[in-house]
């Protein structure tokens, strides 16, 4: 194992001397700031995704978490850092600050390197819930408006923001409740038979799901998830509910092109491995090399507008 | 096989060499990161995590969970000797550990908090081994109104700590919780007393304060009254560990806060901080020498150190065999073992029996490994204690500075330290205790979090609290609670334990 560290970096080393002009970027470690509490969801994400693109790059990351305002905080030192390529960022939220007034900027004033990751949101009930269709669940709740409970997270947060889309889609109306923080709340209500129904990723649900007391009724991606063929889609249901939460990796805006170009690329083919579409697999989320760059930041425009009219609702836009 | 034979499998496959280092790696750091402030055991295991990934689902396991428990071991070390809380846990540990310290006794504060922890430790783990899945079970069947029942009764429990003046008492838990809503709204995401700044915007951070108002407080104390004669006494090695009559006054504290350490540590949040403060508060209610406490009462150090170090590890349950991690350390060992594809939840003991008993051995092992750590090290961090005020006061005040950074690696933490610390000076002045500030940060959130939550959840009805059973119960405890302690605390009253 050292010996090929030894050889690769003395290769590096070789290549940079033969071919001069080549940029030599990166030849030291890179600070990687992630908004969110070690430990937390989005920060293991985020982690994982550095050992590969520490592997692509050569170049080991450092890590600071940087918790605080959904990563506003952490977005703000973004913004007034070098834009050098040695300090990136990681954001849930990026798109949708300025619609909630925690950051006066967006994606736009960003280098948007990529996308790393989406998960769709289950939608789940106790397995000894009578509901066996999302039909069924909306039939009912739509004869009796909120009656059943709902277990989410943080208002404005993604899957509060999805449980509120999957009301105005359906036309039913539930007792949303909004948990302080982590979806482990909605595992604990769900798993516990105090909840009726709850949206969550998947990864909380986990251990519930494989115990038999949390069921699924519906994935809220485009197409079925490459690890969980048998869950159907809420659209296939009849219900058009594409939304995800998702994990973009940015970059202050201005990088040189070659270093921009560079990172792009070993983006796009970190995405494309094995093992990082194992783990996407094996944590119920999926992954698009495509969601580079541009790719990314069509997406996140998208997913504003979807944010937007809900956000705007419970009054948290600034005007 | 019977759970013996499982054990005994489970010790063979903790000693071996590679489990062995990873167990012992783990403590060490654990301890480290524990006596350092600021440096919390999640920091520090979020550093582990892709290096123990490399190495199996139980070295990971065996070696970030050592890191846990070893920090509530090191947490102590500096709120005993220089009034710095090395964890959110150790901040009730500063009260009496201190006071011990002044009198020189902080090796017997220090040992006892070591034993404390390892008797805690292993009364933990032998619940853990034996009433694991009833206890996940239990843990499920609390929904938000059975926490808000908790958490009403531990604010009542912990109302006894206010200080000599229950009025400057009941001041300081309101500045608490006050302070605890700044920042944006966990339920609302609404900005809260931020006034537009966005460092704001996260909020006062618990562990800043808490070392502004003690070790930041105590340089300025120790500063102004340069010409009073140094109170710290040395002592001789034979004096560094605990007397008999030590000894005798801590065995009881030390198994109570095992359990109510274990009870806590079934709940989410901050299991080891409240166990900590609920240990404290027993204590000091049903002792007879109540006028002790603040004074260097060593049952203000025994239940408190028991009670953090059973609650880390009951907080394993609900992780293990419900798979939903409830505080977040226990989230970062979720990780590792998925990472692995072992899935933690109900069926995990019957699929993976090796990482399971694999691990309990471990457990067993680590705290037997941290006492033999910590009890030599007494003698050498005591010594520290009978330094020079002129010497100590500037290491512990760059502690302190060092400490509130590495938390989150924000200046702005740095101010609110050292404003902390200068409020806390001129409150102290003035008669007011800095406990039930502290009480107020904490419970405050975790109180209204609860109180919103089970209101949601009933539709806004509360009287609907008293149709459930395991509510009405814990409700009625409190009336309980209060009888009690107005008898138990008859005696002092007669005495005239207060002018």
């Amino acid at each position: 194992m050292k010996r090929i560290f030894f050889i690769f970096i003395l290769s590096v080393f070789c290549f940079g001397i033969l071919i001069p002009g080549v940029s030599a970027y990166p030849d030291k470690p890179i600070k990687l700031i992630i908004g969110y509490e070690a430990g937390s969801a989005s920060d293991l994400i985020g982690r994982t995704f550095l050992q590969q693109l520490e592997k692509e790059l050569g170049q080991p990351f450092m890590v600071v978490n940087k918790p605080g305002a959904a990563s506003a905080l952490a977005l703000r030192e973004l913004l007034d850092s070098k834009p050098d390529g040695y300090t990136l960022g990681m954001s849930c939220s990026v798109n949708v600050l300025k619609i909630l007034g925690h950051l006066p900027n967006t994606h736009h004033d960003f280098d948007v390197i990529g996308i790393p990751l989406l998960t769709g949101s289950v939608l789940a009930v106790p397995t000894k819930s009578p509901f066996k269709s999302t039909k069924e669940l909306v039939e009912y709740a739509k004869v009796n408006p909120s009656k059943l409970r709902m277990s989410t997270t943080t208002k404005g947060a993604v899957f509060w923001i999805h449980a509120r889309y999957f009301e105005r889609l359906t036309g039913a109306k539930f007792n949303v409740i909004v948990n302080p923080g982590g979806a482990s709340f909605i595992a604990t209500q769900l798993g516990g038979g105090h909840a009726d129904v709850g949206f969550s990723a998947y990864t909380p649900l986990q251990g519930q799901i494989k115990a038999g007391n949390i069921r699924i009724l519906g994935v809220s991606t485009e197409k079925r998830v490459p690890g969980f063929p048998e869950w159907p889609t809420l659209k296939e249901q009849g219900y058009d509910m594409v939304v995800t939460g998702w994990a973009a990796i940015l970059a202050p805006k201005g990088l040189p092109a070659d270093i921009y170009k560079k990172l792009l690329s070993a983006h796009a083919k970190v995405v494309g491995t094995k093992t990082w579409q194992d783990f996407c697999k094996a944590t119920g989320s999926v992954s698009y090399p495509e969601y580079t760059g541009e790719g990314a930041i069509k997406f996140l425009d998208q997913d504003a507008e979807i944010q937007r009219p809900i956000l705007e609702e419970i009054g948290a836009v600034k005007k | 096989m019977s759970g013996i034979e499982y054990l005994i499998h489970g010790f063979q496959i903790a000693l071996t060499p590679t489990n062995f280092l990873a167990n012992l790696v783990g403590v060490i750091l654990g301890t480290i990161v524990g006596v350092l402030p600021g440096l919390g055991p999640i920091e520090a295991m979020a550093i582990m995590l892709p290096i123990s990934i490399h190495y199996g689902p139980l070295v990971g396991l065996i070696m970030l969970a050592g890191v846990w428990y070893g920090a509530q071991y090191g947490g102590s070390t500096t709120s005993i000797l220089v009034n710095i809380p090395g964890e959110a846990s150790s901040v009730i540990t500063c009260v009496d550990g201190y006071q011990m310290t002044r009198k020189g006794r902080a090796g017997a504060a220090l040992a006892i908090s070591a034993i404390g922890s390892f008797v805690a430790g292993t009364i933990g783990i032998i619940l853990l081994q034996f009433f694991a899945p009833p206890l996940a079970k239990a843990a499920l069947s609390f929904g938000p109104p059975e926490y808000l029942a908790v958490m009403l009764l531990a604010f009542i429990a912990l109302s006894n700590l206010g200080g000599d003046n229950p009025l400057k008492g009941a001041m300081m838990i309101a500045l608490g919780a006050f302070i605890s809503t700044i920042g944006i709204d966990r339920i609302s995401g609404v900005h809260r007393f931020t006034m537009g700044i966005p460092d704001m915007m996260y909020g006062i951070n618990f562990v800043p304060v808490a070392v502004g108002l003690f070790g930041v407080a105590e340089v300025i104390r120790i500063a102004v009254d340069t010409y009073a004669p140094s109170t710290i006494k040395s002592v001789r090695f034979r004096e560094l560990y605990p007397n008999r009559e030590e000894t005798r006054r801590s065995i009881m504290p030390i198994i109570r806060g095992s359990f109510i350490g274990a009870f806590f540590g079934l709940l989410p949040g901050t299991p080891a901080v409240m166990a900590s403060f609920t240990s404290y508060s027993v204590e000091k209610s049903i002792s007879p020498r109540k006028e002790e406490f603040g004074h260097g009462a060593i049952e203000g150090v025994a239940g408190p150190e028991s009670a953090n170090n059973s609650a880390v590890i009951i907080a394993l349950v609900p992780l293990l065999c419900l798979g939903i991690p409830l505080a977040p350390v226990a989230a970062l060992l979720l990780a590792g073992l998925e990472m692995h594809n072992v899935t933690p939840g109900p069926l995990f003991i019957q699929e993976n029996p090796t990482i399971f008993w694999g691990f309990i051995a471990a457990m067993y092992l680590g705290n037997f490994l941290l006492l033999v750590l910590n009890l030599p090290l007494v003698g050498l961090f005591a010594r520290v204690a009978t330094l020079r005020p002129q010497v100590l006061m500037p290491i512990v005040g760059i502690l302190c500075l060092i400490g509130s950074y590495m938390t989150r690696m924000a200046l702005f933490d740095v101010y609110v330290m050292i404003g902390a610390g200068i409020v806390g000076f001129f409150l102290t002045r003035l008669g007011f205790s800095m406990i039930p500030l502290v009480i107020g940060m904490v419970l405050g959130n975790i109180l209204e979090d609860n109180l919103r939550v089970t209101a949601q959840w009933l539709n806004g009805d509360l009287s609907q609290l008293l149709h459930r059973p395991i509510t009405l119960v814990i409700l009625a405890l409190i009336p309980v609670y209060i009888i009690f302690i107005r008898m138990a605390g008859r005696k002092v009253f007669k005495n005239g334990g207060k002018d």
